[in-house]
């Protein structure tokens, strides 16, 4: 059999993890442009719901993409734990690539998370329960955020991705494992 | 394929730190509304961060616990709901009826073949889906991932004892 543990993953991790972290950046600031120039009331029935929907879960999908890769690269049977591995270090690129990304962003366009703020704010207004007195709580907390709390985010997000693509790690690794037999022969 | 102490512990610590982040998942998808009642903390939580990058979090398609918004949509809680029990009930299931689960692949290309319908006929106005079709289609989709990979779980205690002492005395 292949000897599996001396097969470097990296190439597969960074394919995956730059894929993923460009794709997933991309959709994110189209959907952001598409919802600051829709009109909130209109958002969840619009085909920014749709963008949404297809972005929903999209980034956990890196580790599986990694797994497939390396086990077509080295055309080698992959043990779950070692889909995890790869799962959770691709998840972690791709939360550090789309935040870096999105950081450059504004310096491209500098008024682009306050316009989107706005919007978020309008839409949770229009869509949740809130007071008005708690509306207006809520936009002088998000206007007044500060970089802690852009670090602190980028940390738990980069977290869940970790924690997810790890997953679905294991998941590539159970279905795009090789066959066994067929590398024993 | 051996299996000494080294590998019964490391398939065991595996599993269980498997079930340990499916537990932490769903409970950080439930969001802030578990200890507060105050909406305005829902944007500030550490869940809303953490599954920010993972769910479009949209207000419309989310369930709400004491008015405040829940860390993901509708269909994520589903998958992490169904995720976290699956991988708790199909080991032990398969272990006590001995038998190994087979077909989960064709399950999850099943469960994600109605997610895609039920996404297109909303898409293209043919119907509206709701809150409990989303939840619905979420659960389908984290069962039959769990069930597919309790084949690997039953393989593994397969090889590791004797089935016929892990049936509790049946």
């Amino acid at each position: 059999m292949e000897p599996v543990d001396q097969n470097s993953y990296w190439s597969s991790v960074i394919l995956a993890s730059l894929i993923f972290g460009v794709v997933y950046f991309a959709l994110t600031i189209g959907t952001g442009y598409y919802v600051i120039n829709h009109q909130p009331a209109s958002v969840a029935m619009s085909p920014s719901s749709i963008i949404g929907t297809v972005v929903c879960l999209f980034a956990g999908f890196g580790g599986m993409l990694a797994v497939w890769h390396h086990v077509n690269e080295y055309e080698v049977t992959i043990q779950m734990g070692r889909g995890a591995v790869i799962g959770i270090i691709t998840g972690l690129l791709i939360g550090v690539i789309s935040f870096v990304l999105v950081h450059l962003w504004e310096y491209i366009d500098p008024n682009y998370t306050s316009r989107l703020m706005d919007v978020q704010i309008a839409i949770m207004n229009s869509k949740g329960n809130m007071t008005a007195e708690q509306q207006q709580k809520m936009a002088d907390m998000m206007h007044n955020r500060g970089g802690m709390f852009q670090v602190l985010g980028a940390l738990f997000t980069t977290i869940g991705l970790g924690i997810l693509n790890l997953i679905t790690g294991i998941i590539g690794a159970k279905i795009f494992k090789g066959d066994e037999a067929a590398i024993v022969e | 394929m051996t299996f000494g102490p080294y590998e019964k512990r490391k398939f065991l610590s595996g599993y269980f730190l498997i079930v340990g982040m499916l537990a932490f998942l769903l409970f950080a998808a439930l969001g802030p509304g578990i200890y507060t009642n105050d909406p305005t903390v829902w944007y500030f939580s550490w869940q809303r961060m953490l599954f920010s990058a993972l769910c479009h979090q949209n207000p419309g398609r989310s369930f709400y616990i004491n008015s405040v918004q829940m860390a993901v949509c509708t269909r994520c809680f589903g998958i992490y709901l169904s995720a976290f029990t699956g991988s708790v009930l199909f080991p032990l299931i398969s272990v006590w009826v001995k038998k190994k689960f087979k077909g989960g692949k064709i399950l999850l290309a099943i469960s994600l073949l109605i997610i895609i319908i039920d996404f297109l006929g909303n898409a293209f106005g043919f119907w509206v889906n709701t809150d409990i079709s989303r939840f619905i289609t979420g659960i389908l989709l984290g069962m039959s991932v769990t069930y597919m990979m309790s084949a690997d779980f039953y393989n593994s205690v397969k090889h590791s004892y004797n089935m016929e002492e892990l049936v509790w005395n049946r």
